[in-house]
């Protein structure tokens, strides 16, 4: 009697050794591809809210690291780079300004900004800032363009398809930028109200008021109502606070004497274009690298949390202050924002 | 289909639980690399199709519509992701199922050697339909193809397959059933 073809594929199948399953890779590459279905959300919207500056037929040839095109209540767009910052502090507001080709006037709303995009990163042209209401959901968006670089002469559309605009926004020109305003939430009057301030300012009031509502304490994957607890325990100077994903970074780096890195810039370049889209899966991420808590306070934090039995299932944020080399830690619950000192 | 981890644990990790997930990602890590592998013919390389696919579904299985569901879900990236590292390293066929690749028994080596002999698209419908014994339309829509395809495929493949493998028996184990095409 002949054998079994399917018998015998799934004897030859049991007997593949598997290898060891690496838990800590499919972590590491599943946040990567997280923070990469973010940023192609956030260039989509950056597009989308662009695309209201096109009017019938028009032309914006941003330059650097986004270029668009306008036709009808199309748009196309070539993202060849950008980079955000996660709840930017005053310090990475005044390094975009102080190189964007234009004065930057920062429209104020009652809403924390959750992160900046600009482009191209060494002389940002397009600056655009997302706005989170009290509960951390997306309230509103609003670009700023360097004047000089929207263009009235029309070309030709690269081809592919261009993607249908999907919200309506509104926008004005100041002496050197365009405005672009986009959001469901905002009543016409106060987007009126936003246009009237802007335009009663100066640029550095504008500038010296948005900063005034940013952070200051590093803000590394944590949601605001725990952040806003943060800052009302934390005390002046240097401050960091990071949730789970770093908490379970954290052992291994001590172990490895690393320090943890500010991850909230991100640099996406080398965007690769699949059927006229821009494919975020290829592009190169580059972190600037710098240093949220030096190795020495990787080291306290981890011997702290280590006593206190606080590990990345602990459903709470870490808080650590650092004055003078010494580490203060503090322990914020998630649910019932309770703040607890290790 | 095989049933790849437990209802309790998918639900578990469908509903977001607190590292429900990564277990989930644990528990069907030998099926998912034994499937890549299959499919691939390589060790190494479907060691980076099951990484890869244990990462999509370590990412998305909350969007699972429910546990019932996630068995062909899992199926489908895992043969997805095992065709992208196909294509992206153009795996010679004949070298295929030699390296790495535990033969005990004649029976399989008899096995790989008849995989190894079929082109790609020949393998994948003989792998699930002989290895994992899915019906022909659940591999259309795991291979995202048309039925008529997998039925075509299958017979050609089973042709090769009484060409390589004289002594062996390669009938269907049950007559498909017509169904409509599923949408990819």
């Amino acid at each position: 009697m002949p054998a079994d073809f399917s018998v015998a594929a799934k004897n030859a199948r049991v007997q593949i050794a598997v290898p060891p399953l690496d838990i800590d890779v499919i972590r590491e590459r599943s946040a990567a591809s997280s923070a990469r279905v973010r940023w192609q959300r956030l260039a989509t919207a950056l597009a989308a809210s662009l695309g209201i500056v096109g009017g019938a037929v028009a032309l914006a040839n941003i330059g650097g690291g986004v270029h668009l095109w306008f036709s009808g209540n199309n748009v196309k767009a070539v993202v060849e780079s950008f980079t955000t910052v996660r709840d930017p502090m005053r310090a990475d507001v005044q390094r975009i300004v102080s190189v964007a080709t234009f004065p930057v006037k920062f429209p104020l709303l009652r809403a924390a900004s959750e992160w900046i995009a600009y482009s191209p990163a060494d002389k940002p042209n397009i600056i655009t800032i997302e706005y989170r209401d009290s509960l951390g959901k997306h309230y509103a968006g609003i670009t700023l363009i360097d004047n000089a670089k929207i263009q009235s002469d029309i070309r030709e559309m690269p081809a592919g398809p261009a993607q249908a605009l999907i919200s309506k926004g509104t926008h004005w020109q100041t002496d050197g930028e365009t405005v672009l305003v986009q959001s469901r939430h905002l009543t016409t009057a106060q987007v009126q109200q936003i246009k009237s301030a802007m335009q009663s300012e100066t640029t550095a009031q504008s500038q010296s008021a948005f900063e005034a509502m940013l952070p200051r304490i590093v803000i590394m994957q944590v949601p605001p109502r725990v952040a806003d607890a943060a800052g009302r325990v934390a005390p002046p100077g240097g401050n960091v606070l990071f949730g789970k994903w770093d908490i379970r970074q954290i052992p291994n780096l001590a172990a490895k004497a690393r320090p943890l890195i500010d991850s909230r810039t991100v640099h996406l370049v080398n965007i690769p274009q699949v059927k006229g889209e821009p494919d975020f899966r290829d592009a190169t991420l580059q972190w600037n690298g710098v240093i949220a808590i030096p190795a020495d306070g990787v080291r306290a934090v981890a011997a702290t949390l280590q006593r206190s039995h606080v590990g990345p299932n602990c459903n709470c944020a870490i808080l650590v202050h650092a004055s003078k080399g010494a580490y203060t830690i503090w322990k914020i619950d998630q649910k019932t924002l309770s703040v607890t000192r290790l | 289909m095989t049933r790849w981890a437990s209802p309790d644990l998918v639900a578990a990790a469908i509903a977001g639980e607190a590292s429900a997930a990564e277990r989930l990602v644990g528990a069907i890590w030998p099926a998912c690399f034994r499937l890549a592998a299959s499919l691939i013919g390589d060790r190494a390389l479907a060691q980076d199709a099951a990484q890869e696919a244990c990462v999509i579904i370590h990412l998305r299985v909350r969007t699972v519509r429910s546990a019932e569901a996630f068995d062909a879900w899992a199926y489908r990236i895992v043969a997805r992701e095992s065709s992208r590292v196909r294509q992206r390293f153009h795996t010679p066929e004949a070298a295929a199922y030699e390296n790495g690749f535990t033969a005990d028994s004649t029976a399989s080596m008899d096995v790989w050697r008849a995989l190894a002999d079929l082109s790609p698209g020949l393998r994948d419908v003989t792998v699930l339909f002989y290895f994992d014994d899915l019906k022909t339309e659940e591999i259309a829509d795991v291979l995202c193809i048309p039925h008529a395809t997998v039925r075509t495929r299958l017979a050609r493949a089973r042709e090769r397959l009484r060409s390589t493998l004289g002594d062996y028996a390669i009938e269907p184990h049950a007559a498909p059933k017509e169904v409509k095409q599923h949408a990819c």
